[in-house]
């Protein structure tokens, strides 16, 4: 037996309905359990996962605010900083930048030609600014995933500055 | 972002909202939690997604405080 999702659910017909009921009656009186095949969730979001890193080149997704950025600014490790600070503006430092996008926002309207504004946007400003970023993702916005994303941007020695842009409403 | 932040910046969102008021939104700018702080000796910094938003915090504010900064949350 399949999982009843909603788009079966809108599928129904009063016959296939009743179809449903007649198999169900039928498993109650032999006593047969649902057998629900529950595999088809998973296999969905992992279809979906894959929509998330398209987004990642930056093709998905939109960006009209809600859309949250997460860019990263760091010098190249510690021993250099010295040299970097005295020739700030002849040696590119380095910035470090990743991309967090809402979940939601995909599923909005426009969101299937909407490009990524924001991302390209603090690109070119962190490197104008003689930084390098030396990382950039988009991200679903999962405020757990998020965390555990910037936890493992600051646990790099190259990072020093992690910049997220978007979620910062209060709906986000 | 603020569970993970060690060392929050207040100035930071205080200053990016102020702007925000002046320059553009006007009282929405309440509306934005725009944040920074520090963790371990990095720096954490939550912008809105708009890129106006994200253009007036990046050169206003943070890329020419970022040497400041980093030296500062190294120490």
């Amino acid at each position: 037996m399949r999982t009843l999702t909603k788009e079966l659910c809108y599928a129904l017909t009063p016959s296939t309905a009743l179809d449903v009921l007649r198999r169900r009656n039928e498993r109650f009186d032999n006593n047969i359990k649902a057998n629900r095949n529950l595999l088809p969730i998973p296999n969905r979001r992992r279809r979906f996962g894959s929509r998330m890193s398209r987004c990642a080149s930056g093709r998905w997704a939109a960006s009209d605010g809600a859309g949250a950025l997460v860019a990263r600014t760091g010098w190249r490790g510690r021993s250099a900083r010295h040299v970097a600070a005295a020739v700030n503006a002849s040696r590119p430092l380095s910035t470090n930048t990743a991309r967090q996008q809402p979940v939601r926002q995909l599923k909005a309207p426009g969101g299937d030609g909407a490009t990524d504004e924001s991302g390209p946007l603090a690109r070119r400003l962190i490197g104008e600014a003689g930084r390098e970023v030396v990382d950039f993702a988009l991200l679903p916005n999962e405020v757990a995933n998020s965390r555990a994303h910037v936890a493992r941007l600051i646990a790099r020695h190259d990072v020093d500055v992690v910049i997220l842009s978007g979620g910062t409403g209060l709906g986000a | 972002m603020c569970p993970l932040i060690e060392k929050e910046l207040p100035g930071f969102g205080e200053l990016f909202r102020v702007i925000s008021l002046q320059q553009q939104n006007g009282t929405a700018a309440i509306l934005t939690r725009a944040l920074a702080g520090g963790v371990n000796g990095k720096l954490i910094v939550s912008l809105p997604g708009s890129t106006a938003a994200l253009e007036l915090a990046l050169t206003k504010i943070l890329l020419p405080e970022l040497q400041h900064l980093t030296h500062e949350l190294r120490r």
